[in-house]
């Protein structure tokens, strides 16, 4: 038991840096006050939409206290934590069993594969459990504020706090670890794993719409109307649908401190024992071979002629287009970051298409372009796609993890003679071309499902290019300041650097205040050529302000980076 | 070539300074070695010279460039090897070669013919359309010493650059250091490899605890005892 308890305390000590932070704290004074900035940017950025969010929470509480279901909130908040753990944390163990950098340090250990991989898993269960707290915690302490329930509901919380994210990451789990042992033999390790990952979250996402489809229709029947609000926990059982276990954590809750609510969290409990037994069973038949496999590299024996190494040496580029092609291919080739950044690309315009095709023809939406039509909006169509796009473009992080992604190997920009002003340059394009490739599926679903012309449509995506780009570079200027270069593992250039939530919270403000002064020219009776020209004013200097700040700042930053 | 005056670092959580006010210069042509304990503070004055640290004080020049001022004219006169090999894994050899040949403007005839050379000197050819994370510690070596000798420096910085070579590519490698430094270019290498230090250096700075505690060709080290090794001369200075 001491060795288990040994390898998963050093395992967490390690993958959140615990030992590194406690040793800069103690010799280094200034990472304190960094700490305290950090803080209050977070503060400053998150508190608008902590208050939204709460208010949402308030509201929904509300509104199932109204139907004679108050539990509503909790079942919404459980069953969203299960969802997102379900879904993020397949990502994350394959990631952490398969592809962290300490594996090799691990595997010669005395130690069996049921405990290598019990630490990762810990590894991943830890990084669940913040993730939704935010999702969680606000549900309960709301519910547990307004209902007034017994003492034992805030001890049921934390109970079921605990064993929450354990079940859909087990049950990821048992999916992951037999991957690798269906590997075509000589597969690229990497590309596989990106693509097993996008076709699981497309499953994944096929299958929760198929299921919304078969709620939908059962819609027709008159009786889901009592079924749904008159029942007592209608609500919650409907929704439930979709992770069943779901039900019995909200139960735990809800009759907390009564032997029904006992009864279902043993359920629960008894339910994640049983599939923790299975992932290690599977893990003690797999997990090694699995691992393995993975590890083995081929060198691909391509004989190369002297006249084709003669031709490939002598293409010369500019160092701006050289950075380029460098930050492009280390992308692509990183499977992480290609499905951390990319995926959602795919994902948005795959939801937006199940959407429409799934709704059931007679509960179909009234034809988009009728509405725009009826209300005259057709004006400010440009406008809506402009900041759409903004939005979604802020959500990939694309440059808000670029300086980062270089990682320990800063040393070889440290020391090419590129300005720093160019390397920025080169890494904001590269983010552009990135965005733009992204986005043109979601433009063309969005284009052919609502029938926006391209008339509207072209302007739109004109005008977001600006706009992409002003928001890219606070992005990049987030990194800049304060770059995560001491990752061993790809994965935590992107999954454990604050910069591409900053960066996230600086795009909001930044397409905030646009959405902001746009709707003021409009509601102040602006012509509508005023308020374009307003709105392109106000891209423009957020384009060119940025990137002027940015490649001012770019050579300072560079050598202030010590490797 | 390389002129450093009045040297010093040290690091944010440490009292003690990794160089002390370090003053020393490689002439054209010259081979100059590095040599001291391991925590002397060689990394770091190599880190210094080729600006991924900042000094506390000092200066460095570099072919007259001074490293701190006209930076980017400083580090086109550097070749870089760093004492652990760690390149773009997932980059190809060729790519990588492509890139560095391309960030130092090395023209086409000149980039063609180096590297075909120093592929096939270090027999990378075969490999080197494979990935970088495929190369054994050597190769990456090996690709590491290319990718500095590609745009002809006026000065090479190698950290430990013998450590993963075979026995034949270290002799290669010798023989290029020697044939760099008959162009008048200077060669600034730190090794632990005495033997090799001996026979190819022209001079050689001994370092400990940051400082500078001798400098000199074999002959001046050894002050008239020509039957001393430099080992026995690293042992008594740095044991002292």
């Amino acid at each position: 038991m001491k060795q288990w308890i040994a390898l998963i305390r050093t395992s967490l000590k390690v993958y959140f840096g615990f030992s590194v932070w406690r040793y800069q704290f103690k010799n280094d004074k200034k990472k304190l006050l960094e700490l305290a900035a950090i803080a209050l940017a977070v503060v400053v950025g998150v508190a608008p939409i902590i208050y939204g969010y709460i208010k949402l929470i308030i509201g929904f509480y509300d509104l199932g206290a109204a139907l004679g279901q108050p539990e509503f909130i909790l079942m919404l908040a459980v069953l969203v934590s299960l969802l997102i753990t379900l879904i993020f944390g397949f990502i994350s163990l394959l990631s952490g069993f398969y592809f962290s950098n300490d594996l090799s340090v691990l595997v010669p250990l005395p130690l069996t594969p049921i405990q290598v991989l019990a630490s990762k898993f810990v590894q991943v269960l830890a990084t669940e459990y913040l993730s939704i707290t935010f999702l969680y915690w606000p549900a309960v302490i709301t519910y547990g504020i307004k209902a007034g329930p017994s003492f034992l509901y805030w001890l049921a919380s934390l109970a079921v706090f605990v064993l929450l994210p354990m079940l859909p990451l087990l049950i990821a789990a048992i999916f992951v670890i037999p991957l690798m042992r269906f590997r075509k033999a000589n597969s690229d390790v990497e590309r596989w794993t990106a693509v097993i990952s996008i076709i699981m979250l497309v499953v994944i996402l096929g299958a929760q719409f198929a299921f919304q489809r078969m709620v939908i229709a059962q819609g027709a029947d008159a009786n889901i109307e009592e079924a749904l609000f008159q029942t007592s926990l209608g609500l919650s059982k409907s929704v439930s649908r979709y992770f069943p276990p779901s039900l019995w954590a909200m139960m735990a809750l809800h009759k907390a401190g009564t032997l029904v609510g006992c009864g279902y969290f043993l359920l629960y409990a008894l339910l994640a024992a049983g599939l923790g037994a299975a992932m290690f069973w599977i893990a003690k038949k797999m997990f090694y071979r699995g691992l393995l496999s993975g590890k083995e590299t081929r060198a691909s024996k391509k004989l190369v002629g002297q006249e084709q190494l003669t031709k490939e040496a002598g293409l010369r580029r500019t160092p701006l287009t050289a950075v380029f092609i460098r930050d492009w291919k280390l992308f692509w080739r990183t499977s992480i970051w290609v499905v951390n950044s990319m995926v959602g690309a795919l994902i948005m315009p795959v939801i937006l298409a199940l959407t429409f095709l799934m709704m059931p023809q007679e509960q179909a939406l009234p034809d988009f372009a009728e509405l725009l039509e009826k209300a005259n909006l057709w004006g400010i169509m440009p406008l809506i796609i402009v900041g759409v796009t903004m939005l979604f473009g802020s959500m990939f992080g694309l440059a808000s993890y670029a300086i980062s992604r270089e990682g320990p190997l800063i040393w070889i920009s440290k020391v090419i003679p590129v300005a720093p002003a160019i390397q920025v340059r080169a890494k904001l394009r590269h983010a552009l071309v990135m965005i733009i490739i992204a986005m043109i599926p979601t433009w063309i679903v969005a284009g052919v499902m609502l029938k926006i012309p391209l008339l509207y449509f072209l302007p739109g995506v004109v005008l977001s290019i600006p706009g992409l780009r002003g928001i890219l570079a606070a992005g990049l200027l987030v990194d800049l300041l304060r770059p995560y270069l001491t990752w061993d593992n790809p994965t935590k250039a992107v999954k454990q650097n604050l910069n591409v939530v900053f960066a996230m919270f600086v795009a909001f403000w930044v397409i905030g205040i646009g959405a902001f002064l746009a709707v003021k020219m409009i509601t102040a009776g602006l012509a509508l050529w005023q308020v374009y020209l307003g709105v392109i004013v106000y891209l423009l200097l957020l384009m060119v302000g940025l990137e002027m700040i940015l490649r001012k700042t770019a050579a300072q930053r560079y050598a202030a980076i010590e490797v | 070539m390389l002129e450093i005056n009045g040297l010093s670092k040290s690091y944010a959580d440490s009292k003690v300074k990794a160089v002390d006010n370090l003053n020393l210069s490689v002439k054209p042509g010259e081979i100059f070695g590095f040599l001291g304990p391991n925590g002397a503070g060689k990394t770091t004055t190599i880190k210094l010279v080729v600006g991924l640290l900042n000094p506390d004080s000092g200066t460095i020049k570099i072919n007259g460039f001074d490293n701190q001022t006209v930076t980017l004219e400083a580090k086109k006169q550097i070749g870089y090897v760093p004492d652990n090999p760690d390149l773009y894994d997932r980059l190809t050899g060729l790519e990588y070669l492509n890139f560095i040949a391309d960030v130092y403007e090395v023209n086409e005839n000149v980039r063609r013919t180096n590297i075909t050379r120093y592929l096939e000197m270090f027999e990378l050819t075969g490999a080197v359309k494979d990935l970088i994370k495929s190369y054994s510690h050597g190769m990456k070596q090996k690709l590491a010493l290319t990718s500095a000798l590609l745009h002809e420096p006026n000065v090479l910085i190698l950290d430990e650059p013998m450590v993963g070579l075979d026995p034949k590519s270290a002799h290669l490698f010798k023989e290029v250091l020697r044939d760099h430094c008959d162009k008048g270019k200077a060669v600034f290498f730190s090794t632990h490899i005495l033997d090799v230090a001996e026979r190819l250096c022209d001079r050689v700075g001994i370092i400990s605890h940051g400082k500078l505690i001798a400098c000199g060709t074999l002959d001046q080290l050894r002050k008239g005892d020509s039957k001393e090794t430099l080992e026995q001369i690293f042992l008594e200075l740095t044991e002292s």
